[in-house]
């Protein structure tokens, strides 16, 4: 039987992943989510510190007891509360910051262990290991010790022996957070390569958007051990439904209520929800509830406040922001704080009458046309968005809620 | 020495004082050992036959002793590394007692379970087998002082590298005697040698357990030490011979702490984690 795939011949290795799992962790947290993959997909699993995401892989690997639930990989049910199959016949693989290679093996022998502790014979072996190291850029590097690869080398090598043994899921837990920013990119690219063309079903978890965008499909994100929101990538980061979902997603999110077609929210912002809903693409509806509008940095513009005669002089805006005037949305706000980010100039201000524990609003502005004196925090600015650029989103979470007692997950 | 501190030497220099005191008293009574030395004699002191019958015996014996210690130590130096702290520190402990008693208490323990009267001994006496006073004693003795040589040196090393690498290995489908025999152990191996040659070389010189467990017969139980010890007061070899043996012996102490520096806490760890 021919060794590992070719790059081009696309076959489906990975299993469904379908785990329903409830771990009781220590300090009274309980995780207690629902997790799905179809087969040869790759899911991106988000969240904050100790919100549970490293307990659900550790639940997945066999690592941490089920208290309740069960993990169904493929065909067979891997975990229930009751039994556990071992480690060694899951058939699931972890990549993390620490590409763990057996230092007294050499490179090629490391990406062979999964292979010969299967049974293949050493030379059939020795040759697949070849052929992975190929697909991986390290061509030739078989009998280096791993103290001799750099660290994205030894990554890449980590890859190729995980990605060997054709397992069914691979999970991999903030994988490039050890390399810097160009090795990052590089190993990330490939992950993302041989991840598709093996077809192998994987769970990333991670906290860096970069990593969810170039390798999922899909996005769970995980607050207090439990699924908040989870969906396709582009719906999830671009209608953000609590709090953390939209910091990583890197929008603006205000929180409101509907009421009759009509959303409000603090300091007399109000919107149109049934015009929202109508003009959306992606099926938002107006129902009543509570509800966040979600914008870009980008697409919110300062103009300054207060006294007349400076009144309305723009302040600064991106360079894609959306066209002025029509229907305006916006309000007087304080700045709290000016950040100078490597895109641009980042100023984000507190709307009057926002909830004092409501995060501020990030307008990023073009550095050149930015008016900087006028941009100190305490200033009063006016903030202007472009309706068309908002989004309503049905709120997750109430922001009220005392928050659950969090553990180093 | 000079009158400052510097950045290589930031202490007292007057410490140099017991240190070269701490040296000499080390190495001069061995300088002294050597020099009372017959030269001219010593190829026929060793192959004197007192002296060859206590050679083959303390090497035979310790080989046999170093393998068992390594049989039952290397397993239960791995559960140690495993274990939670606490019960690590109190297995440690257990493992520690023939180190810090008197070799001969060592003895007197043995015999009070194996001798005649001892518990075990009087199960065993019902099929005619009489442990104490012969070769099996010896064996008997020499791997009990010398286990806790071998299980520590092994934990140490196992401990001190974590248990990822058998966690990955079991990821990537290798079933747990795998585990064992293609990861821990060879990852263990700078423990592995330096815990056995120091085994070896406490067998070899083991004395007190032996003269009270095992006793002094000729052939049978006079090993090396025994030898030496019994040629001071005056029967069985000759002080000569006894000279020689000790030589013998300093000379294989020496060779066998230059090979077990081969091992240092952290040798595998390097910089693959």
């Amino acid at each position: 039987m021919p060794g590992a795939c070719d790059a081009g011949e696309r076959a489906v290795s990975g299993a469904a992943l379908d785990a329903r799992i409830v771990v009781h962790r220590a300090h009274g947290m309980t995780v207690r989510a629902h997790v799905r993959a179809a087969a040869g997909e790759a899911v991106a699993l988000i969240g904050p510190s100790g919100a549970g995401k490293s307990t659900i892989l550790q639940a997945i690997a066999g690592e941490a007891p089920l208290a309740d639930g069960e993990v169904v990989i493929g065909e067979r049910s891997v975990a229930t509360a009751r039994r556990s199959l071992p480690a060694h016949r899951r058939g699931v693989v972890l990549l993390d910051q620490h590409p763990r290679l057996f230092p007294h093996l050499t490179a090629g022998e490391n990406v062979a262990f999964g292979l010969r502790a299967s049974g293949v014979a050493k030379a059939a072996a020795a040759e697949r290991a070849d052929a992975w190291l190929d697909r991986v850029g390290l061509r030739g590097l078989g009998d280096r010790a791993p103290e001799r690869l750099s660290g994205g080398q030894q990554q890449r090598v980590a890859l190729a022996r995980a990605l060997a043994v054709e397992p069914a899921l691979v999970l991999l837990d903030e994988p490039f957070t050890s390399l810097d920013v160009e090795t990052a990119a590089d190993v990330r690219a490939l992950v993302h390569e041989q991840l598709a063309s093996s077809g192998a079903t994987a769970l990333v978890v991670t906290h860096a958007a970069a990593d969810a965008a170039a390798l999922a499909a899909r996005i769970v994100v995980i607050e207090h051990g439990r699924v908040a929101q989870h969906g396709a990538l582009r719906a999830v980061l671009e209608r953000p439904a609590t709090r953390f979902a939209a910091a990583f997603a890197d929008v603006n999110r205000i929180e409101g209520v509907v009421r009759d077609g009509v959303w409000t929210a603090g300091g007399g912002l109000r919107l149109d929800a049934r015009a929202q809903a109508s003009a959306s693409t992606d099926g938002a509806t107006a129902a009543d509830g509570d509800a966040a509008a979600v914008v870009r940095p980008a697409d919110v513009r300062l103009t300054a406040a207060g006294a007349a005669a400076a009144r309305g002089t723009e302040l600064g805006t991106h360079a894609d922001a959306g066209r002025a005037g029509g229907a305006e949305f916006g309000g007087e706000a304080t700045v709290l704080r000016v950040l100078r980010l490597p895109a641009g100039l980042r100023v984000v201000v507190a709307l009057d009458g926002a909830a004092p524990d409501a995060p501020g609003i990030a307008a990023d502005l073009d550095e050149r046309t930015a008016a900087e004196p006028a941009l100190r925090p305490g200033a009063r600015v006016r903030v202007s968005i472009d309706p068309q650029r908002l989004r309503l989103v049905p709120h997750q979470g109430s922001p009220n809620a005392a928050p659950a007692p969090t553990v180093e997950a | 020495m000079t009158g400052r501190a510097d950045a290589s030497w930031p202490w007292p220099p007057v410490l140099a004082v017991p240190i070269v005191v701490g040296l000499l008293l080390l190495v001069v009574p061995m300088a002294a050992l050597v020099g009372k030395v017959e030269w001219a004699s010593l190829g026929a002191d060793i192959a004197s036959p007192e002296a060859l019958s206590a050679l083959g015996l303390s090497l035979g014996t310790a080989l046999l002793a170093t393998a068992i210690c390594l049989l039952l130590g290397a397993p239960l130096a791995i559960a140690i590394a495993r274990a939670g702290d606490r019960t690590a520190a109190w297995l440690r402990a257990i493992v520690t007692i023939p180190l810090v008693l008197p070799p001969l208490v060592d003895g007197v323990a043995l015999l009070a379970l194996l001798g005649r009267d001892g518990p075990l001994g009087r199960v065993l006496a019902v099929w005619g087998v009489e442990v104490p006073f012969t070769t099996s004693a010896v064996v008997l003795a020499q791997t009990f002082v010398s286990l806790p040589f071998l299980v520590l040196a092994i934990e140490g090393t196992v401990r001190a590298r974590g248990i990822a690498l058998e966690r990955t290995a079991a990821s990537l489908g290798a079933p747990p005697w795998t585990v064992l025999l293609r990861v821990t152990l060879p990852l263990a191996a700078p423990g592995l040698l330096a815990g056995t040659t120091l085994c070896f070389a406490r067998a070899l010189g083991e004395f007190g357990a032996t003269a009270i467990f095992a006793g002094n017969a000729p052939g049978v139980t006079r090993t090396m030490p025994l030898a030496i010890y019994t040629a001071f007061h005056g029967t069985g070899a000759t002080q000569a011979t006894a000279i020689a043996l000790s030589l013998l012996l300093l000379v294989s102490a020496i060779a066998v702490l230059l090979l077990a520096r081969a091992w240092r806490p952290g040798a595998m760890t390097g910089s693959v984690r």
